[in-house]
C-alpha cells in the first residue's frame, strides 16, 4: 500500500470516529465488572471472578471480580493446567465443589494469588460465538449453600454463564465489524481505486449515518436479552459480509460511469 | 431468557414420570448385576488422570496420556506410561466407579493438559485410543461445543458404538447442544440428589437418558484426599460402574442392550 497522504489519513479519522461507539475499548471491562457484581449478588456470595482464556490457550487471566479478594485477584495469570477453573474450561463440565482447602495445592495457589481462600467454589465455563471456552465464572461461598439444593445453584449459574457469554460474543462482533470496515480501506490490493472508496465510505454523511448504526445497535444490546440476540445476529451478518468484501475486493465496488 | 436445559425440567419437580421396562427375570436388579463386581471389564477413565496411589483407587490396568500434537497425522499423539492427575477429577472417577465395580480394570486415558487449543483434537483421540485397546466401557465426564469438531466426533462415536465401547458421557447442564453427549449412541447423565450411589433414573424426555448421583458426592480427589463435590461429571461414573458390574456379569452384551438393561432396573421402570 502506499502511503497514505493527509486526506487520507483525515477520512479515515473521520471513519474511526464514527465507529467509535461500537468499537470503543472498555466496554467489555465494564460490562463484566457490572456481570460480576451482580452475579455475587444473586448467589449472596462472598466473592465472583471471570477469568478469560487468554490468546496462547495456556492462562486463564482474571479480569473482573467483586468482593473479598477481588483486588488481588484481577490481573492474575494461572495456567489452565491446575486448579478447579482449568478443570473447568479444559472439560467445559460446570462443577461445585466444597471444602476446597482440603486439597492442598488448590488451597496453595490461591493463597498465593489473594489472601482469601474459600470453602465452597461454583464454576461454569463461558463459550465464544464457536463453541470454544472464551473463560470461567467462579462464586466463592455461596450464601447458605449448605442449605440449598446444590443441583439448583449449578443450573443457575450456567444461565448466567451464557448470559455472560452473550456479552462476550456481542464485544466480539462490534471489534469484528469495525476492523473488517477498516481493513476494507487499507487493503494492499485496492491501491487503483482507494482514494473513491475510502472518500465513498467515509464522507462525512454516511459517517454520520454509521454513528446512528452503532448507536442503535448499543441501546439494543441494553434493551435485554431477546434485543441483544436480535443485535448480535444482525452484527454477525454484517461482519461476514465486511470480511467477505475484504477477501474478494478490498474495497467497495465502483459504479460504472457513464 | 435462555430455557432451562432439558434435564433439569425432566428431573426436577414431578420428574421424569413412569417408563415400562424390558420384563427381565428374576428380581431384575439381581438379574442385571446381582454379585457383579465389574470383574474382567476394562474400564476407561478419559479425564485429567488419575492418581493411582490414592486409597479410593489402589492401582490402575493402564496410563496413556493424549496430548495435542500439530505435526502428527490426526493432530495428536498418544504417550504411554504412568502420570499424575492434574487437577484431581479423573481419580474421583475412578474412585466412583470403583466403589460401584471394586474388581474393575481401570485405565487411565488423560486427554485434559496444558492448552486449551487442540483440546477437542485429544477428546478424540482419547475415544480412539480406547477403541484401538478393547475397552468395555468408557468415562467422559466431558462435552465440548466446538461446532468445527461436531462431524469428527461423530464419527469417532459411532466407530466406539459399532466395536461395542459404552460410551458413558456427562451432559452439560447449560443451554445449547454439547458434544459426544448429545449424540444418540452414547450413554448420556445429569445429576440426582440423594445419597443413594446405585439411584437410575431414566429420562422419557432424552435427550439426556439418564440420572444418577451427582450431587454432594464424596469423592477422591488430589494428594490422597477427599472432598464434597456436584455436577455431572459426578453423575457419570455412577452410570459407568453400573455398566460395568452389568457386563462383568452378562460379558459381550451390545451398548442397546446394557441401555436396555439399565432401562429396566431404573428406579422409574414398570
Amino acid at each position: 500500500m502506499t502511503n497514505p497522504d493527509a486526506d487520507q489519513v483525515g477520512l479515515v479519522a473521520r471513519l474511526g470516529d464514527a465507529l467509535g461507539t461500537a468499537v470503543a475499548p472498555g466496554n467489555l471491562d465494564r460490562e463484566l465488572a457490572t456481570a460480576v457484581r451482580g452475579i455475587r449478588e444473586v448467589f449472596g456470595s462472598a466473592a465472583c471472578s471471570f477469568a478469560q482464556v487468554q490468546p496462547g490457550g495456556e492462562t486463564l487471566r482474571f479480569v473482573a471480580a467483586d468482593g473479598a479478594g477481588a483486588d488481588q485477584i484481577v490481573g492474575v495469570s494461572l495456567p489452565v493446567s491446575r486448579g478447579i477453573a482449568g478443570w473447568v474450561a479444559m472439560s467445559g463440565e460446570p462443577i461445585q465443589v466444597a471444602d476446597v482447602a482440603a486439597d492442598q495445592r488448590f488451597a496453595r495457589d490461591v493463597a498465593e494469588s489473594t489472601d482469601y481462600v474459600p470453602t465452597t467454589i461454583l464454576a461454569a465455563p463461558v463459550e465464544d460465538e464457536h463453541g470454544d471456552i472464551a473463560g470461567v465464572v467462579e462464586v466463592l461461598d455461596p450464601a447458605d449453600a449448605g442449605d440449598r439444593d446444590s443441583g439448583h445453584d449449578l443450573a443457575v449459574l450456567g444461565l448466567v454463564a451464557s448470559q455472560l457469554g452473550s456479552i462476550i460474543r456481542l464485544s466480539a462482533l462490534y471489534d469484528a465489524v469495525g476492523v473488517g470496515l477498516i481493513r476494507s480501506l487499507v487493503d494492499p490490493e485496492a491501491s487503483g481505486a482507494f482514494d473513491e472508496a475510502l472518500a465513498s465510505v467515509a464522507a462525512p454523511e454516511e459517517g454520520l449515518a454509521l454513528r446512528g448504526v452503532a448507536e442503535a445497535f448499543r441501546e439494543l444490546a441494553n434493551a435485554g436479552p431477546a434485543a441483544a440476540r436480535m443485535a448480535e445476529r444482525v452484527l454477525k451478518e454484517v461482519a461476514t459480509y465486511a470480511s467477505q468484501a475484504t477477501r474478494t475486493t478490498g474495497r467497495r465496488p465502483t459504479p460504472p460511469r457513464r | 431468557m435462555t430455557e432451562l436445559p432439558e434435564w433439569s425440567a425432566a428431573f426436577l419437580g414431578d420428574g421424569p414420570g413412569r417408563t415400562t421396562g424390558l420384563p427381565l427375570p428374576e428380581e431384575r436388579r439381581d438379574w442385571a448385576w446381582g454379585g457383579a463386581t465389574g470383574a474382567g471389564v476394562r474400564v476407561a477413565v478419559v479425564d485429567s488422570g488419575v492418581d493411582a496411589g490414592h486409597p479410593a483407587v489402589g492401582g490402575l490396568a493402564g496410563s496413556v496420556a493424549i496430548e495435542p500434537d500439530a505435526d502428527a497425522e490426526d493432530g495428536y499423539r498418544a504417550v504411554e506410561g504412568d502420570h499424575e492427575d492434574l487437577y484431581g477429577h479423573g481419580t474421583a472417577c475412578a474412585g466412583i466407579i470403583l466403589a460401584l465395580a471394586p474388581e474393575a480394570e481401570i485405565y487411565s486415558v488423560r486427554v485434559l493438559g496444558s492448552n486449551l487449543k487442540g483440546k477437542t483434537s485429544a477428546f478424540y483421540g482419547g475415544i480412539a485410543w480406547a477403541i484401538a485397546h478393547g475397552m468395555h466401557v468408557v468415562n467422559m465426564s466431558l462435552s465440548s461445543k466446538s461446532e468445527q469438531w461436531y462431524a469428527a466426533l461423530h464419527e469417532v462415536v459411532d466407530a466406539a458404538y459399532f466395536a461395542n465401547v459404552m460410551l458413558v458421557c456427562a451432559a452439560n447442564n447449560m443451554p445449547g447442544p454439547t458434544y459426544p453427549s448429545q449424540f444418540a449412541s452414547v450413554f448420556s447423565v445429569a445429576a440426582l440428589g440423594g445419597q443413594n450411589p446405585e439411584a437410575l433414573s431414566y429420562n422419557t424426555s432424552p435427550p439426556v437418558e439418564f440420572g444418577a448421583r451427582g450431587l454432594d458426592v464424596d469423592v477422591a480427589w488430589t494428594g490422597g484426599t477427599t472432598i464434597q463435590a456436584s455436577g455431572n461429571s459426578f453423575a457419570t461414573p455412577h452410570v459407568a460402574g453400573m455398566a460395568a458390574r452389568i457386563l462383568s456379569k452378562h460379558p459381550g452384551l451390545t451398548p442397546f442392550q446394557v441401555k436396555a438393561v439399565l432401562h429396566a432396573v431404573a428406579d422409574n421402570a414398570d
